[in-house]
């Protein structure tokens, strides 16, 4: 089975407030052949609010990577970034 | 306090007014003072708004002068008094119920409330009392007491009740009180743990059955139900002490009852203290609150402030123990109702962030939040709550 590229959404509450709550829809959002290789999660809070060196809310992890005031659109670029620099997808 | 655990006195009302009328004349009142609970229902004689406002009065007089500390002969002497002349409409019963269990009635004019220790009616002797008035006026009203235990039940029911069915072919002389006892029997047999709620809703139904559906006298009914109590804890939020983190986790592994966790950060305590998973259910909930999660052995496990707060909103406009709808709110809300004893360990750890002023919504202390909730659940819906800071 391939190894998907995992994708933690952050459900807490400051991400939530600061737009999060639109990123729910990531995965309906992704192109399908995009969508197949990823592994869309939601995590109850990745930490990142605490942290000053994070950046701003609301948080998703790709990857090993953080994105800071993350966007359906600013993920998915990312998203496919990563699975470029990986060889898994090419546009 | 010893009854606090040895039982949880649930009690709940129903009523029905007469065909074509849309508010009763009749009032029923229940109030929690502290470990006291007094349940007060009175009718003022007649109908309409006079009627209301007599019993408005009859109800809020009972209530606080048993609240003070009158004896009961001494509250029914007041009210009588005051309504001098004029009492031959009234009628009131309360029933006054300490958290030893103990209970101290009183009754005039109504029918005798059945008190039931399990299936079986229980003789509880009543003691007559005359209470005179100015206008050579001599009234009897009844006074028991007696210490409840665990499973024991009051069913109080007007004289719309008892009365009901009158003239009928099926119950020609009225359901009687003896006719009301044998069907709550009859109910209790069919599930010995039905509800407060249940079982109000269920007589004064079969009551309106038996009046062919058109009421002609109006129905009040209470019923209590001294038992078990059913027990959840709430935690939420991270203790102000790293510390604690471990505490908090084994309070929630050992606790006897449900758990709901309300906090992103304090599931992932628990859920690293305990070496558990948790599992966002990645899915838009239709109260637009961020999504919920599950964890081994946690009822259920949602966001914190957020949640709590609407939670807060929903509860504040129910006036029943019945929250209809979909959504994580209403959810938590149905969680809550159900249970008896709710014990909220509230973290107080803040997160700064949270307090930015320009966050488009305001984020309210959960302390406070949590404060103004156990209120509303200890005061509207005579929940039995703890409160623990950590």
């Amino acid at each position: 089975m391939e190894n998907k590229l995992s994708v933690k959404v952050c459900t807490g509450t400051l991400c939530y407030v600061m737009g999060g709550a639109e990123l729910q829809l990531l995965e309906s959002y992704l192109p399908a052949e995009i969508a197949a290789r990823v592994d869309i999660k939601g995590a109850p809070c990745l930490d990142c609010c605490n942290r000053t060196d994070a950046g701003k809310a609301p948080f998703v992890q790709v990857g090993d990577r953080i994105v800071a005031e993350a966007s359906l659109f600013k993920v998915a670029e990312v998203i496919k970034e990563m699975l470029k620099a990986e060889g898994k997808w090419a546009e | 306090m010893p009854g606090k655990d040895r039982f949880f006195v649930e009690v709940d009302a129903d009523r029905r007014c007469e065909k074509e009328r849309k508010e009763p004349s009749g009032v029923y009142l229940q109030k929690r003072y502290g470990d006291r609970i007094l349940l007060v229902a009175a009718e003022g004689g007649g109908y309409g708004i006079r009627a209301r406002v007599a019993a408005e009065v009859v109800a809020s007089m009972v209530l606080n002068y048993a609240r003070m500390g009158e004896t009961p002969v001494a509250v029914a002497s007041s009210v009588l008094r005051t309504f001098a002349g004029e009492e031959g409409g009234i009628r009131f019963t309360s029933v006054d119920i300490r958290a030893s269990g103990d209970v101290r009635l009183l009754e005039f004019g109504h029918p005798a409330c059945v008190i039931l220790r399990g299936t079986e009616e229980w003789p509880v002797e009543r003691e007559k009392r005359l209470v005179e008035t100015d206008g050579n006026g001599r009234h009897e009203v009844f006074l028991a007491e007696f210490r409840a235990e665990a499973e024991d039940r009051i069913v109080f029911t007007s004289e719309g009740i008892v009365v009901s069915g009158f003239g009928t072919r099926r119950l020609p002389g009225g359901w009687r009180r003896q006719g009301v006892t044998d069907f709550v029997r009859a109910c209790i047999a069919e599930r010995a743990v039905v509800s407060a709620h249940t079982l109000s809703r269920r007589i004064v139904e079969q009551a309106e059955i038996n009046e062919l559906f058109a009421v002609r006298k109006e129905m009040h009914c209470f019923t209590v139900y001294f038992r078990k109590p059913r027990r959840i804890l709430v935690c939420s939020g991270p203790p102000f002490d790293r510390g604690k983190d471990r505490s908090l986790a084994e309070l929630v592994r050992d606790y006897p009852g449900e758990t709901l966790v309300c906090g992103g950060t304090t599931a992932g305590i628990i859920a690293r203290e305990l070496d558990r998973k948790v599992d966002v259910i990645l899915k838009a909930d239709p109260s637009g609150l961020p999504p919920v999660s599950r964890m081994e052995g946690v009822t259920l496990v949602t966001e914190g402030v957020l949640t709590l707060n609407k939670v807060k909103s929903l509860l504040s406009a129910t006036f029943g123990t019945d929250v209809a709808g979909p959504g994580t709110d209403a959810d938590v809300c149905r969680l809550l109702l159900s249970h008896d004893v709710i014990e909220f360990v509230v973290g107080t750890c803040i997160n700064p962030l949270h307090q930015d002023p320009t966050l488009p919504v305001e984020l309210e202390l959960r302390r406070n939040l949590v404060r103004e909730l156990a209120a509303l659940l200890e005061n509207r819906f005579m929940k039995e709550v703890r409160l623990r800071f950590v």
